[in-house]
């Protein structure tokens, strides 16, 4: 009874007199601080794990040394990204990261699209059900499952599709060790995995599309094809535009884990990105700062990349993610 | 209504094909390597397996059985994606609710909060810095601890608080039920379906997950499963002659593949549940987030 009274009059009080802000936000205060107690573990959680990082930048513009401590070590400003960008293999890995990043969304977004027109066109109910269950289920398993199983089919000698290509009197190929096979593994295995999850969206919105407009085109004498191209295409292009231009925000979130384990020297012409560059020099080298500008580096063209597509998305389609 | 003209059923015929084929692609590689796992490995040597197990043994799951370190990295495993689940739930949903709430003081500076880490991450290294100054390397709490929250489930628990009429918290006020109370005891009962979900989800990631694990953990023997399949993966050169069970001769393609069912086998057996709740987060993500 009485903290129920206590909101009452704290929400007149803070609607009648606005500038008397110091008693109304007191006022709330007491009012909210069982909700504040409760959002106080998620806080400190994002104030730890991803905020002090954000501020753990520093050591990236220090010569860090871990018995100086943060703010022992030497300050050299700018000297480790300059190192980066002045390394030869700072090219290639922007280059594999980006171009790598792209070709996902080019290749993977159309799959996906395909594929829920495709069940859209299935008449048998059992048959779609069937096919949209199985291709959800690859999105569960973990990827050094996904990866295994891709190293396991693609082994010289024993992998089965070598044994294919061997049957039809082809040469064996080292897929795992080849430059130019790394790319087209990676997509392969990715639209393998997430296709149907992909394409979950795109289903969603051929179910949305008025029943209507297809009895219309029906009476019209369109067929199959003219309802393909004149209803559930122009339907579902601005939802193919959202997703585009979202998807082109998140290119520099590659998998680190499936990238890692399919990578390997040989192929660090095609295959090193960002993350696994980090990774080898942070951890494998201990070269703490320099990663740490590199981590610098790509945090800064991830940003560009995700607010300049959510600029294009507000101005195209009125919709952004914030 | 339909019309059944021959272009229809072809039509109709070549759609089927697809998706038939699409089906047998994606449920072909899981098949082959059960198979695999399941075959004499005299077999899997000669090539002989395409689709079906021959000479079906139990040979490369008694040999991973009696590895050590697969055994404790299957409870490490269990341990870590339990109690990491806990912790996720807990942190997602007490914030997700507080900032459900429409008249919450601060509402706007928690939203701030947790909207800018989905466009700007501190990154590898100076996440690591802080695991290493909180003196939890090494420990379970690296593996489970950065990224408890994920900000993308947080929005999907409060789309759905967020449809809680206001009448039900007022009346528990009138009763002299505090925020915390209304919460514990009101809320959350009323959450199972979400709880349940959002909880797999949570739940699959903790499983799956190796790169935490590979970044904080030292001692081998903490190792979670997913962390040692990969390590036998990538390890090449590790000799396959020695793999015997009572004498036998195991191949290591069958031990791969055996590791692989036996760290897929929670996720398989959890799909059906799974897939209900899928389809109905991504819908609300879709709509809401």
């Amino acid at each position: 009874m009485q903290l129920k009274d206590k909101v009452k009059v704290n929400l007149s009080a803070s609607k009648s007199n606005e500038l008397n802000s110091e008693l109304t936000f007191r006022g709330k205060l007491k009012r909210d601080k069982w909700l504040l107690l409760l959002a106080l573990p998620g806080t400190l959680y994002y104030i730890i794990f991803r905020y002090l990082p954000m501020f753990g930048i520093i050591i990236a513009f220090e010569d860090f040394d871990f018995r100086k401590g943060i703010f022992g070590s030497e300050f050299v400003f700018l000297d480790n990204i300059i190192l980066f960008v002045k390394n030869p293999s700072f090219i290639n890995i922007l280059k594999n990261t980006i171009l790598l990043g792209l070709i996902n969304v080019i290749v993977t977004l159309p799959f996906a699209i395909l594929f829920a027109l495709l069940l859209n066109e299935l008449n048998n109910k059992y048959l779609k059900g069937l096919t949209q269950s199985i291709s959800l289920m690859p999105y569960f398993i973990a990827t050094v499952v996904v990866v295994g199983i891709a190293i396991n089919l693609l082994a010289p000698g024993s992998g089965l599709i070598n044994r294919f290509i061997k049957a039809f009197g082809g040469e064996e190929i080292y897929f795992i060790q080849s430059e130019g096979w790394f790319r087209p593994i990676y997509i392969i295995t990715e639209i393998w995995q997430k296709n149907g999850w992909q394409a979950v969206i795109f289903i969603a919105a051929i179910v949305g599309i008025d029943p209507q407009l297809y009895e219309a085109c029906e009476i019209d004498g369109g067929g199959r094809v003219r309802k393909l191209i004149s209803i559930t295409l122009p339907s579902i292009i601005p939802i193919i535009s959202v997703m585009f231009v979202l998807r082109v925000g998140q290119i520099m979130s590659l998998s680190f884990e499936k990238t890692l384990m399919l990578q390997n020297p040989l192929t660090y012409g095609t295959s090193d990105i960002i993350d696994t560059y980090i990774y080898r020099r942070g951890f494998i080298y201990g070269d703490i700062s320099y990663a740490a500008a590199v981590d610098v580096f790509k945090g800064t063209v991830a940003l560009v990349f995700a607010l300049s597509t959510n600029y294009v998305s507000k101005k195209l389609f009125n919709k952004g993610v914030f | 209504m339909k019309r059944r003209n021959f272009g229809e059923i072809m039509f109709q015929a070549i759609v089927t094909l697809i998706a038939i084929i699409t089906i047998f692609i994606t449920i072909y590689p899981l098949i082959y390597i059960l198979s695999v796992s399941i075959s004499d490995s005299s077999e899997i040597v000669q090539n002989n397996i395409v689709l079906f197990p021959k000479k079906i043994n139990f040979d490369a799951f008694t040999k991973v059985w009696s590895m050590d370190n697969v055994k404790r990295g299957l409870v490490n495993s269990i341990v870590y994606t339990i109690v990491g689940t806990a912790i996720n739930l807990f942190l997602t949903s007490t914030l997700a609710y507080s900032v459900s709430r429409k008249k919450l003081i601060g509402k706007k500076l928690l939203m701030v909060i947790i909207s800018i880490p989905l466009f700007f991450s501190g990154g590898l290294i100076p996440t690591y810095m802080v695991v290493y100054s909180l003196g939890i390397r090494d420990t379970m709490w690296a593996v489970i601890l950065p990224w408890a929250v994920l900000s993308f489930y947080l929005i999907l628990f409060k789309s759905f608080f967020e449809d809680i009429p206001d009448e039900m918290m007022e009346s528990a006020y009138i009763d002299g039920a505090n925020d915390l109370v209304i919460f514990f005891r009101i809320v959350l009962p009323m959450s199972k379906t979400i709880m349940a979900s959002i909880g797999l989800f949570y739940a699959i990631d903790n499983w799956n997950n190796f790169s935490n694990a590979l970044f904080y953990l030292y001692d081998p023997d903490k190792y979670p499963l997913a962390l040692i399949l990969r390590n036998y993966l990538v390890a090449e050169n590790e000799s396959s002659q020695i793999n015997t069970t009572q004498g036998r001769f195991v191949a290591r393609e069958a031990i791969q593949s055996a590791m692989i069912v036996i760290s897929s086998i929670p996720i398989m057996v959890l799909y059906p549940f799974l897939q209900k709740y899928f389809k109905k987060g991504v819908m609300l993500g879709a709509i809401k987030g």
